[in-house]
């Protein structure tokens, strides 16, 4: 064990730092409301970063945590745009893949609705989504989990090009969402600010050390019972991310969130990310931009 | 420490399998008192030879009555004197040497030289005797400052041999300058000066120094007859070079057939592909928890207090049980001799003390140690802020040699180690929240009292019963802390019968009753965070567990050795049972387990031996418990094992080749159903692991020794009967070990040891999806222990050099630990998204000083 220490620190191998964006990044799914009633509309948002531009990202929902996508017919059918199937073979494919825990498919970044049916057999609201948002989702069961897959195409690249599923070729993010019918549903929190050295706005030098610092908004931190019903509170954490320098420490608790970050040796723009999360399913973040010069 | 008897060159010696009494039980040790020279016979020197001195090593093999009934020319002297060395030889007689008082045959390797006195005093010359004597003294040995006996003391004309008390007496010395030659075989020659006045009788004490500086009374390589098919042994001042092992017997276990490579910084015994915690760790044959110190640099008891090292890797004897690995058992040495003495250690890790002394009939030995290694690490940048290991142990025992009937000895011994590691920021590539850094303690403690009686020739009473304590504890970051007491009590009971030297036979309880209290508090998820690809937990509401159990397993075991044909020792079958149980709240198991092993002895230099049998393991304490604190179910682990061997020794025994087929297949084995590897338990895993371990060990002779171990074998696991195979986490298909030291002149000593393994297996992760909801990113697996590290090369070389004083002798070492190396991966580590690989490797070139004092009172 001292020897597993010793070498830890003497001959780890070099990597890339997580808290550094240097390529596509799926960095936060944010659903609102996040723990939501049977029948609800939730609203999804997700925070996809990268350096060189805009990337393209697919969506998947399901029913079941794991293997429930059938990427290669969500990604026909999303690249065939039309055409691809008949309106029965499309029916179809939709009865077997909602069979096997489909619930729906987009594409694009901005906010997306999910749609929790009550269950059948009216499966709910009819909200005249756009095609890029998720259909009816037909019957969620009380008290169960959704996942939502986010496959992020790096810039450049189209959905055509890549095939999703593949962890190689995307940056795949994965939210779960708790459906419940609580009395007192859990609430994402909201970081109200991220100061550099106390400052809302900054200017820094190259190479300057500062201190990053989260604020939530108070009440962020519910208290809530756990599964033996004893009251809890939520310990939430602050992730931060940057686009250029040194982060000393990138995951803190977020009622000391503060952290030093050293900016980068040359001058330009540099986008720090700061994303909170409550442990339960609620997120929230906030990007800031700094020069440095 | 010298070399063990007069004129004898090489501390060899060694008992041959015939005529042996019964082998001795776990707890005894097998130390025997070497022979003593009492008749020396002067060869006469060859007619025609050249004056100059010759040597001749011979090998006698010695009676129980002392007499020389085999005698063998090694090295040769040339033509004339190897013939009179054997005629001389085979006239010498010795006070026969003993094992627990009992006579017994031994080997041993005798140096004969050859060397023409200045003026051959002949018999006819004038009576000296009636002249006074001009010069009276005690010669003694340098280093231990006993008296020498038998040493040649010239001066002139004029010679005497020194007495049992090292005393001689010159007589018919003229006045004025004198040079005075000291001589004997296996000793340095001495020449003094001293100036005899007018008259005078002068009294002096001179000072002779041995050739070798060796290990008196730990006898060399020791082969008694065996119920275990295989076992290896190397002796103490072999072990004492071998480099990387810091001197600790117990080490060189590592260096064996059979043994896989651990992990650096684990110091784990891993037979034959089994699991570490498969293999019983014994104190004279009471169960330990641990056997070496944090790091697996040292083992927990004092060398100097280690009588001998008995490893089994496989089929042992039904004395032995609750485990399906293998078996190391270290026997507390017997006998420290008439003079007190103290002997100092220190290197970079630790410094330590020992006292052995015999007083009348009792017998003392205090031993102490602790590690500093924690206050030079913190002297390291970047290392010892967050690395601090502190470990320290005891031991004391006493022996009452009142009646050679009976042997009476109480052995305490314990240890605590505690180590604080502070996880680096980042350190794993990671963010982490865990500041609170890994900590881990363990304490132990036992009480061992050890009763043997012989109340007639045919019969031994033994009694070992024990107490004991094992504290742990640990904790890893806010997330993970458990805490385990368990006090065990033992009492081992054995009787042994032996009415003819064709048969012997042997029973014996062999009782632990334990309490077991644990607690532990897990994150609720039963996740224990990754320390690759994430280092996030954000888990805080913790579940507590906790559990106690009374645990109470007496075994009963029975073995007849048969030796049919008219020579005792041409064929020896031993059958054996050992009824194995274990009662807890929990629930209840018995079983029984049969075990057989025959030798066969088909020439001098060839024998065969075959083994097999079942053995038992009860589950582990972590076992006996689910994650929510209530029991599992889980019941015994199993291995059936069979194994067959040749072993020749060409050269008179010079060199000794084993070579061995082993197979097993293990049933039972608990596993885990859930990812966590840890909780919901239960018997459906099995396991097999069979392989080739030879061994061509060179005895050691004139300084020179050294041996080569392979093992080539495969340790495949499946969880449950349906699943595939896959590798065992250790499973190593190539361990190749060899180990060589050489003497040369000037107390200078080299060693040097270079191991070559094929590297371990483990699970390939590949690019990960990121979970949003914990920041972390979960890798896709490839098959189960499905890919290979790089094999393991490394070469360490250690150099001693001794001064030897009146009455002490200082060794001063340099180990030099991977001199050359491979990258020696340990362990793979990826990055945050598991896209990138990289290996711990193992450990950099180490230089590691220190030095051995030993002084006689």
């Amino acid at each position: 064990m001292i020897l597993l220490t010793l070498a830890t620190a003497c001959s780890s191998p070099q990597f890339t730092q997580q808290w550094l964006i240097d390529r596509t990044r799926v960095l936060a799914v944010r659903a609102e409301p996040p723990e939501p009633a049977p029948g609800a509309v939730v609203t999804l948002s997700a925070l996809v970063v990268d350096p060189d531009g805009d990337p393209e990202v697919a969506w998947v929902a399901c029913s079941l945590p794991v293997d429930c996508p059938d990427y290669a017919a969500v990604q026909e059918l999303a690249a065939a745009d039309t055409g691809a199937m008949t309106s029965d073979e499309l029916a179809a494919w939709q009865a077997d893949a909602t069979a096997a825990g489909f619930l729906g498919f987009g594409v694009g970044l901005s906010p997306t609705l999910l749609v929790l049916g009550a269950g059948p057999p009216d499966g709910g609201p009819d909200t005249g989504l756009p095609d890029t948002g998720f259909p009816d989702t037909g019957s969620a069961p009380r008290s169960s989990e959704l996942t939502v897959v986010l496959d992020a195409i790096p810039a450049g690249k189209g959905l055509a090009d890549v095939t999703l599923g593949d962890a190689e070729a995307t940056e795949i993010g994965t939210k779960s969402i708790s459906v419940a019918d609580s009395e007192t549903p859990n609430q994402n929190p909201t970081v109200t600010s991220l100061s550099i050295d106390g400052e809302s706005e900054a200017t820094v030098s190259r190479g300057e050390a500062v201190s990053l610092e989260a604020t939530l908004a108070d009440g962020s931190a519910e208290s809530y019972a756990d599964a033996d019903g004893e009251t809890q509170t939520e310990e939430p954490t602050v992730s931060y991310y940057v686009s250029g320098g040194t982060l000393v420490q990138s995951i803190v608790a977020a009622d000391d969130a503060e952290v030093s970050w050293t900016a980068p040796e040359s001058s330009g723009t540099v986008r720090l990310w700061a994303i909170v999360r409550d442990g339960r399913g609620g997120t929230d973040w906030l990007v800031e931009t700094v020069t440095v010069e | 420490m010298t070399g063990i008897i007069a004129l004898v060159a090489t501390a060899l010696a060694q008992e041959p399998a015939s005529d042996a009494p019964p082998t001795p039980p776990p707890g005894e040790a097998a130390a025997v008192v070497p022979p003593v020279l009492t008749r020396f016979v002067e060869a006469p020197w060859p007619d025609g030879a050249p004056p100059d001195p010759v040597e001749v090593v011979l090998r006698l093999t010695i009676d129980e009555a002392g007499q020389v009934s085999q005698a063998d020319v090694i090295t040769s002297g040339g033509p004339g004197f190897d013939e009179a060395a054997l005629a001389a030889a085979r006239n010498f007689v010795f006070t026969p040497a003993t094992r627990a008082g009992v006579p017994v045959p031994v080997i041993l390797d005798f140096s004969y030289r050859f060397a023409l006195r200045p003026a051959d005093p002949t018999p006819e010359a004038p009576p000296v005797a009636e002249s006074p004597v001009r010069l009276e003294g005690v010669v003694r040995q340098m280093g231990t400052g006993r008296p020498l006996a038998d040493v040649l003391v010239t001066a002139g004309s004029s010679s005497a041999r020194t007495d049992a008390e090292g005393r001689f007496a010159l007589r018919g010395l003229p006045d004025g300058e004198a040079a005075v030659s000291l001589t004997r075989t296996g000793f340095i020659p001495a020449r003094e000066a001293i100036t005899l006045g007018a008259g005078d009788a002068a009294r002096v004490t001179w000072w002779v120094k041995a050739q070798d500086w060796d290990e008196a009374e730990v006898v060399g390589t020791w082969d008694p007859p065996r119920d275990e098919v295989v076992r290896y042994s190397v002796s103490m001042s072999e072990v004492r070079k071998v480099p990387g092992t810091f001197g600790d017997p117990i080490r060189v276990v590592e260096t064996l057939p059979g043994a896989a490579r651990p992990a650096f910084g684990t110091g784990q015994l891993i037979i034959r592909g089994s699991n570490p915690e498969d293999t019983g760790i014994y104190v004279d044959g009471i169960r330990i928890p641990r056997i070496y110190h944090l790091g697996g640099y040292e083992s927990v008891i004092a060398p100097e207090l280690i009588g001998d090292v008995q490893y089994f890797p496989g089929d042992f004897g039904v004395e032995y049980g609750r485990s399906t690995g293998g078996v190391v058992n270290v026997v507390s040495k017997a006998g420290y001799g008439d003079q007190p003495r103290i002997v100092w250690s220190t290197d970079f890790l630790d410094s330590g003390g020992v006292f052995t002394g015999r007083f009348g009939d009792h017998e003392v030995g205090v031993a102490a140690r602790r590690s500093y290694v924690d206050a030079l690490l913190s002297a390291v940048p970047g290392v010892g802020s967050f690395a601090s290991p502190v470990w320290s142990d005891y031991q004391l025992r006493y022996a009452w040699k009142g009646r050679e009937d009976i042997d009476f000895s109480v052995f305490a011994l314990g240890m605590w180690d505690t180590l604080k590691v502070t996880l680096p920021e980042g350190g794993f590539g990671q963010g982490s929240l865990d500041d609170d850094g890994v900590a881990s303690s363990t304490t132990a403690h036992r009480l061992i009292g050890r009763l043997a009686w012989r109340p007639a020739e045919a019969w031994e009473l033994r009694l070992t019963p024990s107490v004991g304590v094992d504290i742990d504890s640990s904790s890893f970051g806010g997330a993970f802390a458990s805490y385990t007491e368990q006090w065990q009590g033992s009492l081992r009971a054995e009787a042994g019968w032996r009415p003819s030297p064709h048969v012997d036979g042997l029973v014996g309880v062999d009782a632990m009753v334990g309490t077991y209290d644990s607690e532990s508090q897990v994150p609720s998820g039963g996740g224990f965070g990754q320390l690759g690809g994430g280092g996030e937990n954000e888990e805080s509401d913790d579940t507590e567990v906790s559990s106690t159990f009374t645990d109470w397993s007496p075994a009963l075991y029975a073995r007849a050795r048969l030796r049919p044909l008219r020579d005792p020792d041409t064929l020896v079958i031993t059958p054996g049972l050992r009824l194995e149980t274990d009662f807890t709240e929990y629930g209840n198991a018995v079983s029984l387990d049969p075990r057989l092993s025959a030798r066969w002895k088909a020439t001098k230099w060839l024998a065969f031996t075959v083994g097999g049998g079942r053995t038992t393991q009860a589950p582990q304490v972590t076992d006996r418990t689910e994650l929510d604190g209530t029991a599992s179910e889980v019941t015994p682990e199993h291995a059936w094992s069979a194994s067959a061997g040749a072993e020749l020794t060409p050269m008179d025994g010079a060199l000794r080749l084993t070579a061995t087929g082993f197979d097993k297949y293990m049933y039972d084995l608990i596993v885990s159903g859930n990812e966590f590897g840890f909780g919901e338990w239960d018997n459906s895993g099995v396991g097999r692991a069979y392989g080739l371990e030879a061994m061509v060990k060179l005895q050691p002779i004139h300084g020179a020794f050294g041996w080569v171990s392979y093992t080539l074998s495969r340790s495949e696991r499946k969880d449950d009967e349906h699943d595939d195979w896959h590798g065992y986490e250790y499973d190593q298909t190539h361990n190749l070990v060899a180990v060589a030291g050489y003497r040369l002149p000037w107390e200078i000593d080299l060693g040097g040891k270079f191991q070559y393994t094929t590297g371990n297996p483990f699970t390939e992760q590949s690019a990960g999806t990121f979970d949003t909801d914990t920041g972390r990113y979960t890798p896709t697996s490839g098959p189960e222990n499905g890919a290979r590290l790089p094999p393991y090369y490394a070469l360490d070389l250690r150099i001693e050099k001794g001064f030897t004083f009146k009455r002490a002798h200082l060794g001063l070492y340099a180990d030099f630990l991977n001199v050359v190396k491979g990258d020696n991966p340990e362990f793979v580590l990826y990055n945050y998204d598991y896209t990138e690989v990289g290996y711990v490797s193992g450990l950099p070139f180490i230089p590691n000083l220190g030095f051995d004092l030993e002084v006689r009172l």
